[in-house]
């Protein structure tokens, strides 16, 4: 197998261990028509690796699957990119996937754009040779008109709404990327380097990071049941592939005898790898990866229970500082408490015995009045741009800040805010971390329903 | 984060909302910061000796009552602790002290302190300017860290000279010449290298006063035309200024005209303040291609308001001040008999079309509560669909009637002219001022003089000897007089002298006596009528 095969399968493994990871992500629109460019890249690096290794069925057979995959290409960058913008699908997409369709169904019964390639022997190797036809134009064109009204649509989305230039960028690497990749195939230095493939891998980064950036990744989709079977069963073959050679030494097989007894053996030892594969993957990735976040979803489960349990407003209180304490490094956590309606909020309870609890935030502070309306936690520091923070007061101001608030979260009974939660930095240069919030609204909102039933 | 760091990161969305969020208030959302802003202010100049000196013993606990007890006030009820700046009887703590101009003559200056939270505010509401004057539309702006800023601003200690300072602690903004050099130069030398500086690194920025731009703008014209640019000096330049110089050379002789701005700068953003801007924005536009964008600002309000990209209006920034407003009506009436209080109204009761003087109180511990500064404005409209805004927007018209404003340079009252005519023991009678304009829309000073009889038969009097003794008197009570010769060439007085008689013909006729600041166009017409009727009978 020679470079073209290696970067082949490499780039089958990436699509196919994204394709595995994604299958389990929250569905939407952009994760959908993901899932779509993973599948027509599959089709591409899969045909042409499997065309060339001339697998089962026949070389045409792949040779067509990779065509789909080529061709059905700009129509998944479509759907993505305008899933991407928050944009409705138009009617030249449908009629592009349309013509494309039809192409390609002409084209494998009478191969009269693109036909399927010769085999040739050319020193020693055999050479797929590909009998160019004016009819190609039938299939390019519509590409790449397509291609130019893709490019339009992008500029559009970005003129209205400047943000999506910065968003759309890693996007767009990946295209010119993978378009520049194709075009070097042209370049006789490239010949015979699968450089289109390469690309391909590259634009598929560029791609994944445009999604994490959109938070549409979590690590934890790296321990999903479908990838650990995956990884495993991809990992299990490579080893087992290269192990027979040793098996076949070590049990001296000889395959026209007993042929039912070593099919047996081999299967046990397949299985054997397979296991330990499946289980070292999924060790590998909860010990790395997604320890913390099960710990966490662990520490919030153990305090949902306990905290059921109690009645009494202190210990309510008291528990839930000492999970956020547990979960999160942070400074100190401050509550404070409105005794009634109209009143403020008085400091009642802290992270250390020894804090000053004798502040009190007006009813009327901005930070007050936004949380009454909106149910995640405020990040102060996001806070201090916003248009309502204009309204604080300088006392207010300085308050906070003196005592480097990093987060606000607000104790709903219902539609009432009956407490808030101020949580200080830990240090002055720790970053921001936005699965934190994430924590501090999944605590507040038990923490809620648990002071919701203590007043009751 | 500052704006260079927001700009770094991209935040584009972040920008414009930290700075220009206001814009998509509600009224109830822009009443309800205005109202808890002013409790925070409330408390504080109560509770000082500034307000106390006002409030005699009083203290009012919300907005209501501080409306109620606070008299309506102006400079005078603080020039004895503000002049003298006792930090202590203020409502916060001064860090700079801004000074301009009082009524020349009787009062040399007026001071407004401004503590570190009003500089904040207003640092916050200079870059919300600048990025205003670089949009085109809602949300999107340009500006970047490597824009170069023509320096056409007085300096410390008058107000302009905060806002270098100011917009250099949100971005790395370059001023054409550099802030601390330009301050050691006269306003000429600024201006020639200010432009050398700029053909050599572009030009992204200009702000001054309307008439001050206007000036300084045909001050390029004559710098670059007649000699043409040395081959030495275009080699310093940056590639795309030579090719832009050469364009502009080839384009002004085809066209056959003088050079202007817009040949060789393509402004991103251009700002004006100050008063009789609608004079010069057309002119300015001719001149630089784009249309200058006004705020509202000053030495007691700092900065109060801007315009937005359509340039229709601008509106008052919530948090630097609470508003309050004095229908025309009420103010005129005020002015005939002080003894009338005036109501005031607030910013969700404006009408649109009526015009009102500003009564403000500025809040973060400013020192002016219920201040009248003598500016007028128009409420335009109470939403915009252009804009997409629901608060209402404002023009500036002039100052109170009795003050007259020329340029935004000088404020010539009545006491201030009285002065003048004492000074140079003319033989004046009767007198009116009013504010005119010329065929080119230019605003100059109109003194309609009746002399002593007596005076005409024994000593040469003519217009021109009167203005020429008046002018000298003006400028020798009135620095800012002074200065519109020096910095504009302006010479704004003119003088019509008036038949013996005429006034009190007038007054006889009418049975009332005319205001001498600003009287109304009708009874002036009315008086030049007279005039000429005692004319023809003799």
């Amino acid at each position: 197998m020679g470079t073209y095969g290696y970067i082949s399968i490499i780039a089958m493994v990436c699509y196919g261990f994204m394709l595995l990871m994604f299958l389990t992500a929250k569905r939407n629109k952009i994760v959908n028509s993901f899932l779509v460019v993973l599948v027509g890249l599959l089709f591409w690096a899969g045909g042409s690796a499997f065309m060339r290794v001339h697998l089962w069925p026949s070389y045409e057979f792949w040779y067509q699957v990779s065509l789909l995959g080529i061709l059905l290409l700009p129509y998944a960058y479509y759907c993505f990119i305008l899933a991407f913008g928050g944009v409705k699908k138009s009617l030249p997409g449908k009629i592009y996937l349309a013509v494309m369709l039809i192409c390609f169904v002409v084209n494998i019964r009478h191969g009269v754009f693109l036909g399927c390639p010769n085999v040739v022997e050319k020193n020693g190797l055999p050479t797929f040779v590909y009998e160019i036809k004016p009819t190609i134009l039938v299939l390019f064109f519509p590409a790449g008109i397509f291609l130019i009204y893709l490019f339009l649509i992008l500029v559009r989305i970005c003129k209205a709404n400047p943000n999506m230039k910065v968003q759309y960028e890693p996007v767009m690497a990946g295209v010119l990327v993978l378009f520049a990749g194709n075009m070097l195939l042209g370049i006789p230095f490239f010949s015979g380097f699968p450089i289109d493939i390469l690309s391909g891998i590259v634009n598929v980064f560029f791609l994944f990071y445009a999604l994490i950036r959109r938070r549409l990744f979590r690590l934890q989709m790296l321990a999903s049941p479908s990838l650990c079977y995956g990884v495993g069963f991809l990992f299990s073959v490579i080893v087992f592939l290269n192990i027979i050679p040793y098996l076949q030494k070590i049990f001296h097989i000889q395959m026209d005898k007993n042929t039912t007894l070593y099919a047996l053996v081999f299967a046990i030892v397949f299985l054997v790898i397979y296991a330990l594969f499946t289980f070292l993957w999924k060790l590998l990735v909860r010990s790395v990866f997604v320890k913390e976040e099960n710990y966490q979803t662990e520490k919030i489960r153990e305090f949902s229970s306990a905290i059921s349990k109690t009645l009494d407003l202190n210990e309510i209180l008291d528990k839930t500082i000492s999970v956020m304490k547990e979960l999160m490094d942070v400074g100190n956590i401050y509550i404070c408490m409105q005794d009634a309606p109209g009143q403020p909020y008085r400091g009642v309870a802290s992270d250390q015995p020894l804090n000053d609890l004798t502040f009190t935030m007006e009813e009327e502070n901005p930070m007050i009045q936004w949380l009454k309306e909106h149910e995640e936690p405020i990040i102060y520091r996001d806070f201090r741009y916003t248009v309502e923070y204009k309204s604080m007061w300088e006392s207010e101001k300085h308050r906070l800040d003196k005592t480097h608030i990093r987060y606000c979260a607000g104790l709903k009974d219902g539609e009432c805010l009956v407490g808030v939660i101020l949580i200080t930095d830990a240090s002055a240069k720790k970053r921001l971390v936005y699965d934190e919030v994430q924590l501090i609204s999944s605590v507040t909102s038990v923490a809620s329903i648990a002071i919701k039933n203590s007043r009751l | 984060m500052n704006l260079k760091e927001k700009l770094k990161k991209q935040q584009y969305n972040e920008i414009w909302q930290q700075y220009c969020g206001f814009l998509d208030l509600s009224m109830d959302g822009y009443m309800k910061i205005q109202r808890r802003l002013m409790e925070e202010q409330i408390q504080l100049w109560s509770n000082c000796g500034l307000g106390q000196s006002i409030l005699k013993g009083k203290h009012p606990r919300n907005l209501d009552e501080f409306r109620k007890m606070v008299p309506l006030t102006e400079y005078e009820d603080y020039a004895d602790i503000l002049l003298t700046k006792q930090p202590d009887m203020l409502p916060g703590n001064p860090v700079i002290w801004i000074q301009t101009t009082w009524e020349g003559g009787k009062h040399p200056i007026k001071v407004a302190p401004y503590t570190r939270s009003m500089l904040d505010t207003y640092r916050n509401n200079v870059t919300a300017c600048l990025i205003l004057s670089t949009s085109r539309k809602k949300g999107s702006f340009d500006v970047a860290s490597t824009d170069k800023f023509l320096y056409a601003l007085a300096p410390l200690p008058y107000a302009t000279g905060l806002f270098p300072l100011a917009l250099g602690e949100e971005i790395d903004i370059e001023f054409l010449p550099a802030v601390k050099d330009a301050v050691n130069m006269s306003f000429s030398e600024r201006n020639k290298l200010g432009f050398k500086m700029a053909m050599k690194k572009d030009l992204g920025f200009f702000f001054g006063l309307g008439s001050v731009a206007y000036a300084v703008s045909l001050s390029l014209s004559s710098m670059t035309g007649g000699g043409g640019i040395q081959l030495s000096s275009l080699l310093k330049c940056r590639p795309h200024m030579i090719f832009r110089m050469i364009q502009a050379k080839y384009r002004c002789k085809k066209e056959n005209r003088q050079l202007l701005p817009k040949d060789l700068f393509h402004l991103k953003g251009f700002m004006v303040a100050g008063t009789d801007n609608q004079c010069y924005k057309d002119d300015l536009e001719e001149l630089w291609g784009i249309r200058p964008m006004e705020l509202f600002a000053g030495t007691e309000p700092s900065i109060m308001g801007t315009e937005t990209w359509t340039r229709k209006g601008m509106y008052f920034f919530p948090d630097t001040a609470f508003y309050e407003f004095i229908t025309e009506k009420d103010m005129l009436k005020n002015h005939e008999d002080p003894s009338y209080i005036p109501p005031t109204y607030l910013m969700d009761e404006v009408q649109p079309g009526e015009k009102y003087e500003l009564v403000f109180t500025i809040l973060k511990g400013g020192a002016f509560a219920r201040y009248r500064c003598g500016d007028m404005y128009r409420c335009v409209g109470l939403e915009n669909r252009e804009d997409e805004t629901q608060i209402p927007r404002f023009e500036y018209v002039d100052r109170v009637p009795w003050i007259i404003d020329i340029a935004g340079f000088t404020r010539i009252s009545e006491n201030g002219i009285r002065n003048v005519i004492r000074l140079s023991k003319l033989p004046i009678t009767n007198w009116v001022a009013a504010k005119e304009y010329n065929e080119q829309n230019r605003p100059y000073l109109h003194m309609y003089v009746e002399l002593e009889r007596e005076s005409l038969l024994n000593s040469a009097m003519s217009a021109d000897i009167l203005k020429e003794l008046l002018s000298t008197y003006f400028k020798y009570i009135d620095q800012d007089y002074r200065d519109l010769k020096k910095i504009l060439g302006m010479d704004p007085l003119q003088v019509t002298i008036f038949t013996c008689g005429t006034f009190e013909t007038y007054e006889k006729k009418t049975g009332k006596k005319l205001h001498q600041m600003n009287p109304s166009y009708y009874d002036l017409k009315a008086l030049l009528e007279v005039q000429e009727c005692l004319n023809k009978v003799r």
